[in-house]
């Protein structure tokens, strides 16, 4: 777990998928993300290169509105996504707050063994 | 006890292979009994199936019916009479427990006597060694009088003396 990072500290978000990079709203990792709005609530799949053999159910807002700065300039940047990336977005934020899906998970038995297809 | 319905718990443990439930259901059909709740899950390879049914024949007539099912020796039969229980009402809130970290004896047992002590009722849980990895998921219903964040921070200690992490949150229900 991560430790809890001081008030004003600067916290990187490092979006494992390479298509939340192309598409997000800007070329670079975004640093010290804040979720400013987060809606219409959806129970989907989702997986974690740190939990390699489970994957887990768990609900996330489809609509995303989060607030960045951007490394090097500390130009403030706003991400609205309403695609896949907002789910990858919220499991990479969680991850700063040294939550993994299993704290999120939908229920008891919301865990399931990953499937393998390659 | 001699005629009248009763309730009658069913656990068949032992090697899985296909077919064992049509099996089971088959010969708890032919005595007439009626299926009422059941679980069935596959733990570490072993096959676990645990069911009510009501039925107008005694726990040892029961037993005496599904013997055909442990013959080879693969699977585990036991049947017994249950009191009928009033449908579970909910003491107030359901929260969900979730521990993950490195494998260990007495995680359960810890995490659990924790959530007891503070009168918290397990009502759902399931838990995962994968490989080194092992991940306890506990539904708790708590009483109102209960502080939720109190018990947070009891099981984050807990978790600290264990090595693992433990977190708590409100299990949102899906409203329909």
């Amino acid at each position: 777990m991560l430790p809890p990072l001081p008030d004003g500290r600067v916290r990187p978000a490092v979006l494992a998928p390479a298509a939340v990079l192309s598409s997000a709203a800007t070329a670079v990792d975004p640093l010290d993300p804040v979720v400013v709005a987060a809606t219409r609530w959806e129970r989907g799949r989702e997986g974690c290169l740190s939990v390699p053999d489970l994957t887990g159910d768990v609900k996330r807002a489809t609509r995303l509105v989060l607030r960045a700065v951007l490394p090097g300039t500390g130009e403030q940047v706003e991400i609205s996504t309403d695609a896949f990336e907002a789910r990858a977005l919220q499991h990479e934020v969680d991850h700063l707050d040294g939550l993994l899906f299993l704290d999120k998970v939908a229920g008891a038995h919301a865990l399931h063994a990953r499937q393998v297809y390659l | 006890v001699t005629g009248g319905r009763v309730q009658l718990a069913v656990t068949v443990i032992g090697r899985d292979r296909p077919g064992i439930i049509a099996d089971t259901t088959r010969l708890l059909a032919g005595l007439g009994a009626n299926l009422e709740d059941s679980t069935m899950s596959i733990l570490r390879g072993h096959f676990a199936m645990v069911l009510v049914a009501a039925a107008d024949v005694t726990a040892t007539e029961a037993e005496a019916a599904l013997a055909p099912l442990s013959a080879d020796g693969s699977l585990q039969v036991s049947v017994r009479e249950v009191p009928e229980e009033a449908p579970a009402t909910p003491l107030g809130a359901t929260y969900l427990v979730s521990v993950h970290g490195a494998d260990r004896p007495g995680i359960v047992s810890a995490v659990t006597a924790v959530v007891a002590e503070a009168g918290g009722n397990v009502t759902d849980l399931s838990t995962r060694l994968s490989g080194e990895l092992y991940v306890l998921l506990a539904e708790v219903d708590l009483p109102a009088a209960v502080d939720p964040e109190q018990l947070d921070r009891d099981l984050v200690a807990t978790g600290l003396e264990l090595g693992v992490e433990v977190s708590m949150r409100v299990l949102d229900p899906d409203v329909l």
